[in-house]
């Protein structure tokens, strides 16, 4: 037996039939998405681009005047879903976009658990719209801001406050500051009971079924069904931490095996730019959008959308962030 | 909506099974469904071969986007060519090269331990590993410090069962130089193996 026939018989117990199911949900959609674009303006999502930066975000600031705390715990809170049948699963769309999401959030650095990171981000829409300048480090236990010009550190961002309508926020600080835009009064609140932690993320299942599962099963009252928590949990850790490139992509893929998400190809966030964005129903005519760019899936803002337009045909807003930039930096209060 | 099965194949259209590939990426360049003619022919093969490189975690997303930029590259196909495997394995090896530090990361842990992390998802029995381990350590050994290019070519003949000329089709080098490449290579592996005459390389493709 010569060394080619050794060669050979190395691994030759990989079996010649394995699944090729994640690769089949990826040439499918992409063939019929050809097969059904307009000529000129096709459906299909634009290739997929390693993307500059990390595609994670963590911090929400709520105003006054513009999101009130209760309203910005509601971003998430508020996703029971109407009526009690059995959701859809999510069509190829979703497969796709999850799969581009992940893949480009594979290719991210890695950013160690302490490194600060520098995020210019928009609160509100339109006249309402406030921007800010925000800097964590990527597992959220440190947190700092600029408001009036000066940087204001988050003292414990672990600190549990008591007076949340639902009593629970699950990821890194949210911030209210309350008072008119140029008023005196600067309060900070800190939320809450975290499901996971920075440290815990390791530990979560890889394979996104049985992620999605554990998502669905964690003990969060009042977060709706077992689907309905995951896509929140999802979204909250998407936003909450700067986590391992796998991790991130494996939470991505998990959002496709959520009954009932779906994907808007032409949506817009709460900063005017154009996205694609993962969908899931929330109560009140309402829908929870995940807005990633069309061209590099990074994370572009998490925002809770009306199901219907407003007169003049826009997208009507009722809360979320938008992240205008992101950036890591040697310090809080430092600029990129 | 339409959801495609999870688990099986995508149907493949009424494309006659007897054509050959370039004739199926001709055609599925004004009907793109017919590109799963392709994909039913060789995604077993290519997903195996990925498999058997670098692991099945990180194998799904390669297979796919294996499959997914030959679908997008298709009008730049020589539709002529009736055997789409060495264009698809050159998509593969290039994919496969993003991940060389875990596939690097396998052979050591192989090499070292007797278990082989790729198969061991596939393996049941404890002996059946301990058994094949010593011609596969010494295997992994050698494959680990071999170069990537002399890596490619060994591993696309010797699990893409590639000719020659297919390989270098697959890789876009000259015929001379996958000889070249898959000489060196065997000369390695031989010595890993205890071979005494592994300096004599040979060039003959066995």
């Amino acid at each position: 037996m010569n060394e080619m026939d050794e060669l050979r018989r190395l691994r030759e117990d990989v079996p010649a039939s394995l699944p090729v199911t994640h690769a089949e949900t990826a040439l499918l959609t992409a063939m019929r998405a050809e097969a059904t674009a307009p000529a000129a303006h096709g459906t299909r999502f634009a290739p997929g681009r390693a993307a500059p930066a990390p595609t994670r975000h963590r911090l929400r600031l709520a105003l006054a005047g513009g999101l009130s705390l209760a309203a910005a715990a509601g971003l998430t809170a508020a996703v029971v879903i109407p009526g009690s049948g059995a959701l859809p699963t999510s069509s190829p769309e979703v497969r796709e976009l999850a799969y581009r999401a992940a893949a480009a959030a594979s290719k991210q650095a890695n950013v160690p658990a302490n490194h600060w990171v520098y995020w210019q981000e928009q609160q509100g829409s339109g006249a309402k719209a406030r921007k800010w300048q925000v800097w964590t480090t990527a597992d959220g236990q440190k947190a700092a801001y600029r408001y009036h010009g000066k940087v204001h550190f988050v003292q414990d961002p672990t600190h549990k406050v008591t007076f949340l309508p639902d009593g629970q926020i699950i990821g890194q600080p949210v911030i209210s500051i309350i008072g008119p835009p140029h008023g005196a009064v600067a309060i900070v609140t800190l939320g809450g009971k975290i499901p996971i932690r920075y440290n815990q993320l390791s530990k979560l299942p890889g394979e996104p079924h049985a992620l999605v599962d554990y998502l669905g099963q964690l003990p969060m009252p009042g977060w709706g069904k077992p689907a309905a928590r995951a896509f929140a949990v999802i979204t909250e850790l998407i936003q909450t931490y700067v986590m391992p490139p796998k991790l991130t992509a494996e939470l991505y893929k998990a959002l496709a095996d959520i009954p009932g998400v779906t994907v808007d190809k032409h949506a817009i966030d709460l900063a005017g730019r154009p996205g694609v964005g993962f969908e899931f129903g929330a109560a009140h005519g309402e829908k929870q959008q995940l807005v990633l760019d069309p061209h590099s899936y990074r994370l572009m803002a998490v925002q809770l959308v009306r199901d219907q337009r407003g007169p003049d045909g826009h997208v009507v807003f009722d809360g979320g962030t938008a992240i205008l930039r992101m950036a890591l930096v040697k310090g809080a209060g430092v600029l990129p | 909506m339409n959801v495609p099965s999870r688990t099986s194949v995508p149907d493949a259209p009424s494309a006659d099974e007897d054509v050959h590939d370039g004739l199926v990426i001709a055609r599925s360049l004004h009907d793109p469904e017919q590109f799963a003619v392709v994909f039913r022919r060789h995604a077993p093969q290519i997903q195996r071969y990925v498999v058997r490189r670098i692991g099945s975690d990180a194998a799904d997303d390669v297979v796919a986007e294996t499959f997914l930029t030959a679908f997008r590259q298709r009008s730049s196909y020589r539709l002529d060519l009736s055997d789409a495997r060495p264009w698809l394995y050159g998509i593969a090896t290039n994919l496969i090269g993003r991940h060389r530090r875990m596939e690097i990361r396998q052979y050591r842990a192989l090499a070292r331990t007797g278990i082989d992390p790729v198969t061991e998802p596939f393996t049941d029995l404890v002996d059946a590993r301990v058994t094949a381990a010593s011609a596969s350590t010494r295997l992994a050994a050698a494959l680990m410090k071999l170069p990537a290019a002399h890596r490619d070519v060994l591993l696309l003949m010797a699990w893409g069962d590639l000719s020659y000329e297919e390989a270098a089709a697959a890789l876009g080098v000259p015929v001379g130089t996958v000889r070249s490449r898959l000489s060196r290579a065997r000369t390695k592996v031989r010595q890993a193996l205890g071979d005494p005459g592994a300096n004599d390389a040979r060039g003959d493709q066995s």
